[in-house]
């Protein structure tokens, strides 16, 4: 999406001030500062808390693979994760980061590594390869009509 | 204005979809524009359209109360869905998402001040000369107030309404929960607002957790919304009511009580309207 928007007014003192004000609210809420002066404190901690769940909720069921394969650590990887990492304009896009931070550090299980192969074949180049390691297969992710596909390889899991 | 009484709707999501489909007294969906590609209707939704359900879509990501101008091109996909389903009116929030180039992942309430006012008035104006069809714009559910205020809720509210003339989509989710969470009396606060401006009405669930109801819309609609609705019927006559369901989906049998109980509490209130409107 583009960022084309309205012409600018003559700049306004007032305006520039509420510009402030609410960039300083966004970064409170983000944990990255501390809350504005006037405000409520605790008010503005349960909303930043609010805003870390919901953002949590809303990967968990974009990235559902990458989620159930974390398992029980999901809410404190997403955690660090989200320290780290701006929310970006789009869900899907911070589900990405989230599965390429999990990736990076060794901590993707199969299942995480493999939703991260079918986005970026949707995303990007058109095939990858990967090898999983608890299924001892190796999986070839393929893009056909906009869709990922996928082809396994090798021993079959063990029931 | 005078919007067409559009009856009974609820929130279009994907695994809803099949339920909706099956229920067929709803007079309108709501569609999250940010959701729906208006190159690539789902056939659902299609359907439902041409079984005459009226489709209004809901922005979420406008930022109409940033103080930054507005991104048109995010105000013409919803323009685009409003052309497309040929919809009775679009709707968005009185809120801000974004600021000094950061996403918040929410709504965010706005100061309530003059220069907020402005601000906001001048992107509702933006976006109204780029619609086909009118806005209403909806109150939103906040866990902090901003200080420095000149106004109440309402005032601000009326005095929006007033200089854009935009319609009003009144959460009363959202009026439970800020009266809950911040103090105030909710029926007293419906009685000040502009209810001569309804376009709709939007009522949902959520869920209590250390002493803050968040409005999550991810449970069923509590019994104190259910009555708030009841008392809104007894003072004005909303043209839709309906449910918004984002998360944790009831199974379809529990779906349709949760929509009778708001059709209910609808003629519960309308009727004791009636009943004070008879002459002694």
């Amino acid at each position: 999406m583009t960022n084309e928007t309205s012409s600018v007014n003559p700049p306004d003192p007032r305006r520039a001030d509420l510009a402030r004000r609410q960039a300083a609210l966004v970064r409170a809420l983000r944990g990255d500062a501390p809350t504005p002066a006037g405000f409520d404190p605790a008010h503005v901690e349960r909303a930043a808390d609010s805003l870390g769940r919901k953002r949590a909720r809303s990967v968990q069921k974009a990235w559902p693979a990458t989620a159930r394969a974390v398992g029980d650590r999901y809410g404190e990887h997403f955690a660090a994760y989200a320290a780290e990492n701006p929310l970006p304009t789009d869900v899907d896009t911070d589900g990405f980061h989230f599965a390429e931070w999990l990736r990076s550090r060794g901590l993707a299980p199969d299942d995480a590594r493999l939703e991260l192969a079918v986005w970026r074949v949707v995303h990007g180049f058109p095939f990858r390869v990967l090898f999983l390691r608890n299924a001892r297969t190796l999986a070839l992710v393929y893009r056909r009509a906009g869709a990922a596909r996928v082809l396994r390889f090798g021993r079959k899991p063990r029931p | 204005m005078i919007i067409p009484p559009i009856g009974l709707g609820i929130g279009w999501r994907p695994p809803l979809a099949l339920d909706i489909d099956r229920r067929a007294d709803l007079g309108f969906v709501e569609i999250v524009a940010e959701n729906i590609d208006p190159a690539n209707i789902p056939t659902p939704l299609r359907h439902l359209r041409a079984r005459g359900v009226a489709v209004i879509p809901h922005g979420v990501s406008l930022s109409l109360g940033g103080a930054e101008p507005i991104d048109k091109a995010r105000v013409r996909r919803l323009a685009e869905l409003a052309r497309e389903f040929d919809a009775p009116l679009a709707s968005e929030h009185i809120a801000f998402v974004r600021a000094g180039g950061q996403e918040a992942g929410h709504l965010l309430p706005l100061p309530r001040t003059r220069a907020a006012l402005d601000a906001l008035i001048d992107n509702v104006r933006t976006a109204q000369d780029l619609l086909p069809v009118p806005l209403a714009l909806e109150n939103i559910a906040a866990l902090f107030e901003w200080p420095d205020r000149e106004m109440d809720e309402t005032e601000f509210l009326g005095t929006l309404l007033d200089r854009t003339g935009a319609m009003l989509l009144l959460d009363l989710a959202n009026v439970w929960a800020n009266a809950r969470n911040l103090g105030g009396d909710p029926v007293a606060m419906l009685t000040q607002m502009p209810l001569d401006r309804l376009a709709y009405v939007h009522v949902a669930g959520g869920e209590e957790r250390d002493g803050t109801y968040h409005d999550t819309h991810a449970a069923a609609v509590p019994p104190g919304v259910l009555e708030l609705l009841s008392d809104l019927c007894r003072l004005a006559d909303p043209p839709g009511v309906m449910l918004e369901r984002d998360d944790h989906f009831p199974p379809g049998p529990q779906l349709n009580l949760e929509l009778d109980a708001i059709a209910a509490a609808v003629a519960r209130g309308r009727d004791q309207r009636n009943v004070q409107r008879q002459p002694a």
